[in-house]
């Protein structure tokens, strides 16, 4: 069986090495084979799901290089887990390990972003597409006007919304139907009462009157930003005290710490009967508290 | 008997886990997302509404007039989710020609939701009690078990209802300028109420349904959305009921007034808002003041004082 093993190691590396040669002899260098390599795995369909996670998570970067990131990442851990004592096999799978689910659970606690960039940047996507609709009266030509028009400081978020709904126009598709559709596509399992779905349900009535629309779409915009303002002008009110919720117990906890462990005597103490029951009871009072003011704060 | 017992606890756990996954599985609406085909829960809520319908109490004289309007306001809360999930099956099983089972009244459904939920708590409770104190205890806390639980679909409900009603007054400026812009557009009122219903909250949604119903059948359209407004309680809507009959009776133009009205309405949001600000303010720096900041000063102290105590360099005679 081994000696299978070793054939098949071996004619592997043999066509990898043929490769090469293939590559350097049509001019290509290894950094152009790495682009490529990586190129090609963002056009595969694992690639393309992870990059619809990673615009999801609004992580700003490729399939490939986020995978190269956790590379770099996995070599420091497993080298730390092989001086820590764990024999190489072990520390890679640690490594593996720590790197992919560290990974996934930041692509799932982000997961949201998109939503909140799309909701965030909907006044400028209204204004964009008011500024267009009133001077085309088409809302085809609104999309691609709006599309040519989108300047570098444009939020993202709109830029990909504009870019998809102009693709979908100029294959054919209706505008109201491709705005719809890109909005959908930007974050995905948006609620319709949303601020982005607002946008695209009020822009779906230029077919009616191109005008009003316009001139709805500049209102809705103002609508939008004085919302988000009194959002921020309440926030703001708050800030200091949901901050201290917040400040208080990670500074008593760090104090805590650093005071276990410089004292031997004071872990043992808080390691024991009396003590622990009490350190316990004071976290689920201080967790529940800063919890609550947080929640407080935020109705 | 101490293995039996464990495992009956461990059992016990795993179906409450189990229970609660399945209550706690949240799916949120999607635009122009396809309908689902029905799942185990639409077929178990179907099959409970049928034996359901052999059981007493299960079915309550109040679900004809509070029912409909609670599930119109929290779609998205769990007893809602079954009882769609069971409208589903049923519809899916009398498409599909297999119709093997009747069908059910949505109070039958409602009731095989309270049954399914009693079902449920039940058996975990009773495992445990049988395991650590007998038959006749574990027989008791299933009984009054089976009896909490069933209530537990009304309460969920009630409340998700409460809540939806105190989002949708943060809403409802949103929701007249999307009202607004329809009108101005020249879409006709029922029209314009329902595609507004499309981008709305789900208790703004409701309401607009509802009086977007009654004006198709020949209501006058501002007291038809003051009479639903009422019935879903949400009052705040009654102005642009009264900017609907204004429009009727004067001819008055919509959009604008509808505009005005929710840019009044955004601008009391944001002073009740600021004026909520400034008085939970005080209240949450008196409770990090005398909650958090103590007890972690206590926990600090409590650490230093029994690493003193324990390393016997206190000074105490």
């Amino acid at each position: 069986m081994s000696g299978v093993a070793f054939c098949v190691l071996l004619a592997a590396l043999a066509v990898g090495a043929r490769d090469l040669r293939r590559e350097r002899r049509d001019g290509q260098s290894g950094a152009h084979l790495v682009a490529r390599l990586a190129q090609r795995f963002d056009r595969s369909r694992p690639g393309r799901r992870l990059g619809a996670r990673l615009w999801r998570a609004q992580i700003r970067l490729s399939p490939a290089g986020w995978r190269g990131a956790q590379l770099m990442i996995a070599v420091p851990v497993a080298v730390i887990a092989a001086a820590a004592g764990a024999a190489p096999p072990a520390a890679l799978a640690v490594a593996a390990t720590v790197v992919r689910s560290g990974g996934s659970l930041l692509l799932r606690v982000r997961r949201g972003e998109a939503s909140r960039a799309l909701a965030a940047a909907a006044p400028q996507l209204a204004r964009a597409l008011a500024t267009e609709l009133a001077a085309w009266g088409s809302g085809s030509q609104a999309l691609s006007g709006a599309v040519r028009r989108s300047a570098a400081g444009d939020a993202a978020a709109v830029e990909r919304v504009l870019q998809g709904a102009a693709a979908r126009v100029v294959l054919g598709g209706d505008a109201t139907a491709a705005l719809h559709r890109a909005v959908d596509d930007a974050a995905p399992r948006l609620p319709p009462s949303s601020p982005a779905s607002r946008v695209a349900a009020v822009f779906a009535l230029h077919g009616h009157d191109s005008a009003a629309t316009a001139v709805a779409l500049e209102r809705l915009a103002a609508s939008l930003e004085a919302d988000a303002a009194a959002r921020d002008d309440a926030r703001a009110a708050t800030g200091e005290v949901r901050m201290s919720a917040v400040a208080v117990p990670i500074l008593a906890a760090a104090t805590l710490v650093m005071l276990l462990a410089t004292d031997p005597p004071a872990l043992a103490a808080a390691l024991s009967l009396p003590l622990l029951p009490l350190l316990g009871a004071a976290t689920v009072v201080v967790v529940a508290a800063s919890a609550s003011v947080r929640r407080m704060l935020a109705a | 008997m101490i293995v039996s017992r464990e495992a009956l606890t461990v059992a016990g756990t795993l179906l409450v886990v189990a229970s609660l996954g399945l209550l706690l599985r949240r799916g949120t609406p999607r635009v122009g997302e396809a309908e689902p085909p029905p799942g185990a829960v639409g077929r178990l809520v179907l099959a409970a509404a049928a034996l359901a319908s052999h059981l007493p109490g299960l079915e309550r004289h109040s679900d004809a007039s509070t029912l409909p309007a609670r599930l119109a306001l929290a779609p998205a809360a769990w007893p809602a989710r079954w009882i769609a999930a069971g409208l589903r099956a049923q519809s899916h099983s009398a498409a599909s020609g297999r119709g093997g089972m009747p069908s059910p009244a949505l109070g039958r459904l409602v009731a095989g939701a309270r049954l399914l939920t009693g079902v449920l708590a039940a058996p975990p409770l009773v495992a445990v009690c049988v395991a650590w104190f007998g038959a006749p205890a574990s027989a008791l806390a299933g009984s009054v078990a089976l009896a909490t639980a069933t209530r537990l679909p009304d309460v969920v409900l009630a409340a998700a209802a409460r809540r939806a009603v105190r989002s949708a007054r943060h809403d409802t400026a949103a929701t007249v300028d999307v009202l607004a812009a329809t009108a101005a557009a020249g879409l006709s009122l029922p029209e314009a109420m329902v595609l507004t219903a499309g981008h709305a909250p789900p208790a703004l949604a409701a309401v607009l349904r509802a009086a977007a119903v009654r004006r198709a059948m020949g209501g006058e359209p501002g007291a038809a959305l003051a009479a639903e407004a009422r019935r879903y309680g949400l009052p705040m809507l009654g102005e642009v009921a009264q900017a609907l009959e204004w429009q009727r009776l004067l001819g008055t133009p919509l959009g604008a007034e509808l505009s005005r009205i929710a840019g009044r309405m955004r601008a009391e949001h944001r002073a009740a808002a600021l004026r909520r600000a400034a008085r939970r303010g005080p209240l949450a720096t008196l409770a990090v003041a005398l909650v958090i900041a103590p007890t972690c000063l206590a926990a600090v102290v409590a650490c230093l004082v029994g690493g003193l105590l324990q390393g016997g360099t206190l000074p105490l005679r």
